[in-house]
This record gives structure tokens, C-alpha cells and sequence, in this order.
């Protein structure tokens, strides 16, 4: 608790010094659009051992931009990556993720943003048996009959280059930064649409 | 629109499967490997020692390595035993096409409990088989133990596989000693053959081992650092929504309490200036 609080105090002391002579606005809601890359490279993806294996998984975000100060941006954002599942396995597979990243202007049209995201990564099927090779013959194995769901928290890291109101971004999440042997990588590249604020009120 | 719809959802296969039908798994987070100290394993080509290292390095390899997992398998020890039902008796009662009925005559395992076994009635009918896994120890959802039997019938196969392949042949039947079954994906640990090239976790097998062990978030064991909570029971895991929810709440205050914080101070900021230049 005590980490947790000196943190807070922290937090509040740095954003304020940052902020204590800029006026704090949202500005931009996003709307994202990209693929995301789970693992890439990182996971076997042939029985000869490869690892290659490009995989199209569509994630759609919303987040908006709140300023900190000139340069300094704070993005609250949440995503979904589309379900994925096999059409007779029965099985799908949701990520969610809830993001806060600060984004730091290098130029006023790139922006590196770092930050941190809860994953949340359900897991499930419908039940049911599936036939499958065991040995030389073949042995019935069972299809998942409930839904699960892991809690991951990952460091952000990104690019944004922001053109009038297109922005492309690069993103990449480390699971399990501080562990060499856990560590993971999931990269993600996107498209977003940044609409002012002001004509949405 | 139905076509973009299916390019949506069918780019990925996700195809694990379990070896029972109540989603069974090991109702805590390390598991421990453990080894017959009766086995002489001859025809396997090792000895039981040497297995049960190459057990821990397979766990190693595959399985501790998945972050959305919270499961972890550990090297236990050699536990000692002179009952022969491991070393000669059959697994599975009744073995058919669709299921595996332990045989209640070998005794139960706790954890993970590898040994060599040489039946070739049922067990091992080739010698092409290399091992043999059944949690012979669960009920209901909870497994309690798993016992992995090496195939120790003359001319075994075992014997003739590199100490990678045994190491993971070892991690595909640690797979079904938590409770996976077979896989349709070829890249998979847990697909049933090909285990030569077993360099890492496909992202099935990530999957699978994900749903039968998710992870969760425990107090603030995150980025910032590691504050455990101690729960009363080891074997019960904190409640990861909650401390999931508790963490989402307590940054939510956070949030507001700086914009609080900032917007008075700010203003009073504001204050002062107006005041010094009028």
C-alpha cells in the first residue's frame, strides 16, 4: 500500500509540474482501426520448427487525446480485437484491452506514446467432442464447455504520425516485461481517425 | 459484406482440445513433477533421474513461458515407492476410442508422476509408442495428479529419440498431464507426432494452457512492481476479477483526485496572476 500510495504522490507531483502552466483540454476522440500481431515471431507456426506466419487479426479502438501540456498528451483508449475462431473447433477467443498511454511531441506531427494496458483475453467454447489421431488410432478429446478469462497488464510502447486528421501508428505491449523467460511481444499496426472535440459537442 | 465478415473471423483456427469432458485442471498454480524411485527405465535409454530433469527443462522450454498463463510446473523430486503397479501395471481399465477409465489398482498420483513402465498388453501395444499420460487422481474440475508412464518395453522407440525429442516428447505428455488433449494444429506441441522440431509453444497450445490456467492479476503484481496477496489458502489464488476490478477502481480515483488536484491548484494559479496584473 505504501508503494502504491508514494506512486500516486509521485504521479500527482510530475503531472502537475508538467501541467501547472498549460491549460488541460481534451482535444481529439480516435477512432482506430489496425491488425494485431500476437506473439509475432515468437511462436511456433509450422512442425518444421518456423515461426513466420503473418496472421490478419482485426482490433478496432476508440480513445481520446486530454493535454497535459504542450507537448504531452494523456490517451485513455479502449480496444477489442475481433474474435477469432475456427468454424468447426468451436472455439473463440476475445481480447480486450483498457490503455492509458502519454504521448510525448517529438514534432508536432509525430508523437512517441508509452504506456500501459490491462489485457483482457477470454477464452472458450461450446462444448462438444472432437476426434482426433492418438498413436495409431484415433481418441475422442473434448471441446472446451465454458468461458475463461486471463488478466495480463503489459508496458506500451508506440509511434503515431499524425497526418491532419490520419494518423498511422505502430504499437508494441510487453507481457511480463520484468521476466526474461515470460517475456512476450505483441505488436500491432493501425490506421485512426482523429475527429476534434469540439465538432462533436 | 458476408465475405468481409468471414475474412474477419476465420484468419485464425484455434483448436485445442482437453482430455476430459469438465474442463479439468490442477486447482493450484505450481505443480510439481516427481519421478518412481523404482524405475530403472533400461529400455527407455535413461534413467529416471535424468528424466525428471528432462521433465523440468520440457516445463522450462514450454510451458512456464506463457504469461497469460498462471500455471507453473516445477521439478518435485524421486519419490519413493516400491509398488510395482507403476512399473508393470495398465493405465486405463478400459481403453477405447473415446476414453481412458484409470485403473484403480494403480495408486493415485499427487502432481505429476512420471515412470517407466513396460505392459504391452494395454499401455504400450507398439513399440512405436512412446508414453502414456492419464490424471488418474481427479474429480469433478480439480486434478489432483497425473501420472505419465515412459514407454520401457523392449525395443522402445524412446531410446532411440535425441535428448531434445525425449525433452519434448516430455513436454507434450506434461500438456496432457494438466488436462490438454490433442490438437488438429500441426505447429502445436499437442499435436500427436512430429516432435523433432519442437522449438517453442504454438499459439494454440498458448491458447489452451491460457483457458485451463488463466492468469490473473494478483494485488499489484504488475509493471510497477510486486505486492503479493497472501491468501489464508495456498492452493486458492486471489480472486484475479476482483483485484482486477480493485485496481481498475483505485486508478479510476486516482485519475479523478489528480484532475482535482490539478484544476485547484491551476486555478489558484490563475488567481494569483490575475491578481498580480491588475
Amino acid at each position: 500500500m505504501k508503494k502504491e500510495l508514494y506512486g500516486l504522490i509521485f504521479l500527482i507531483f510530475s503531472m502537475h509540474a508538467m501541467a501547472k502552466d498549460q491549460l488541460w483540454h481534451f482535444d481529439n476522440v480516435t477512432l482506430t482501426a489496425g491488425n494485431w500481431m500476437d506473439n509475432y515471431k515468437q511462436v511456433q507456426t509450422s512442425a518444421n520448427g518456423g515461426t513466420s506466419g503473418f496472421k490478419v487479426a482485426p482490433y478496432f479502438a476508440a480513445s481520446i487525446d486530454y493535454y497535459v501540456h504542450e507537448k504531452w498528451v494523456a490517451i485513455p483508449e479502449i480496444g477489442w480485437v475481433v474474435q477469432r475462431e475456427a468454424g468447426d473447433s468451436r472455439i473463440s477467443k476475445n481480447l480486450f484491452f483498457i490503455r492509458t498511454d502519454m504521448a510525448y511531441y517529438l514534432t508536432p506531427e509525430l508523437r512517441l506514446r508509452a504506456g500501459t494496458s490491462f489485457m483482457i483475453l477470454n477464452i472458450g467454447g461450446n462444448g462438444g467432442e472432437e476426434t482426433l489421431p492418438n498413436g495409431d488410432s484415433n481418441e475422442t478429446y473434448f471441446v472446451p464447455s465454458e468461458r475463461r478469462t486471463a488478466l495480463n497488464q503489459t508496458l506500451d510502447f508506440g509511434a503515431e504520425y499524425i497526418i491532419d486528421r490520419i494518423s498511422i501508428r505502430a504499437g508494441a505491449y510487453i507481457y511480463s516485461w520484468f521476466d526474461d523467460d515470460e517475456r512476450i511481444i505483441t505488436y500491432s499496426t493501425s490506421l485512426s481517425y482523429l475527429i476534434p472535440i469540439k465538432e462533436l459537442m | 459484406m458476408r465475405i468481409l465478415f468471414f475474412l474477419l473471423i476465420s484468419f485464425n483456427s484455434y483448436a485445442f482440445t482437453l482430455n476430459t469432458n469438465v474442463n479439468a485442471h490442477f486447482d493450484k498454480e505450481e505443480v510439481k513433477i516427481y519421478v518412481t524411485s523404482n524405475s530403472s527405465c533400461t529400455n527407455a535409454g535413461v534413467t529416471n533421474t535424468q528424466l525428471l530433469d528432462m521433465a523440468a527443462q520440457a516445463a522450462d522450454k514450454f510451458w512456464n513461458k506463457v504469461s497469460t498463463s498462471h500455471l507453473r510446473i516445477k521439478k518435485g523430486g524421486v519419490l519413493q515407492t516400491s509398488d510395482t503397479k507403476y512399473l508393470s501395471g495398465i493405465l486405463c481399465v478400459t481403453d477405447s476410442d473415446t476414453s481412458c477409465d484409470p485403473n484403480t489398482s494403480v495408486p493415485k498420483a499427487t502432481d505429476i508422476l512420471i515412470a517407466c513402465n513396460s505392459d504391452t498388453t494395454k499401455n504400450f501395444p507398439s513399440a512405436s509408442y512412446y508414453a502414456l499420460t492419464v490424471p488418474n487422481n481427479f474429480s469433478n474440475k480439480k486434478i489432483t495428479g497425473s501420472v505419465i508412464l515412459i514407454n520401457d518395453s523392449a525395443n522402445s522407440t524412446f531410446s532411440t529419440l535425441s535428448s531434445e525429442e525425449m525433452v519434448n516428447v516430455l513436454g507434450h505428455e506434461l500438456g496432457h498431464a494438466v488436462g490438454l488433449g490433442h490438437t488438429s494444429d500441426k505447429a502445436a506441441l499437442m499435436y500427436y507426432s512430429q516432435f523433432s522440431q519442437r522449438h517453442r509453444l504454438a499459439q494454440d497450445d498458448i491458447d489452451g494452457i491460457s483457458f485451463l490456467y488463466p492468469n490473473k492479476l494478483h494485488g499489484c503484481s504488475s509493471i510497477f512492481g510486486t505486492i503479493a496477496v497472501i491468501s489464508d489458502d495456498d492452493s486458492t489464488p486471489p480472486n484475479g476479477t476482483f483485484t482486477f476490478l480493485s485496481q481498475l477502481v483505485f486508478g479510476m480515483l486516482a485519475v479523478f483526485s489528480l484532475l482535482i488536484f490539478t484544476k485547484k491548484i491551476t486555478s489558484i494559479t490563475f488567481f494569483h496572476r490575475q491578481t498580480a496584473s491588475e
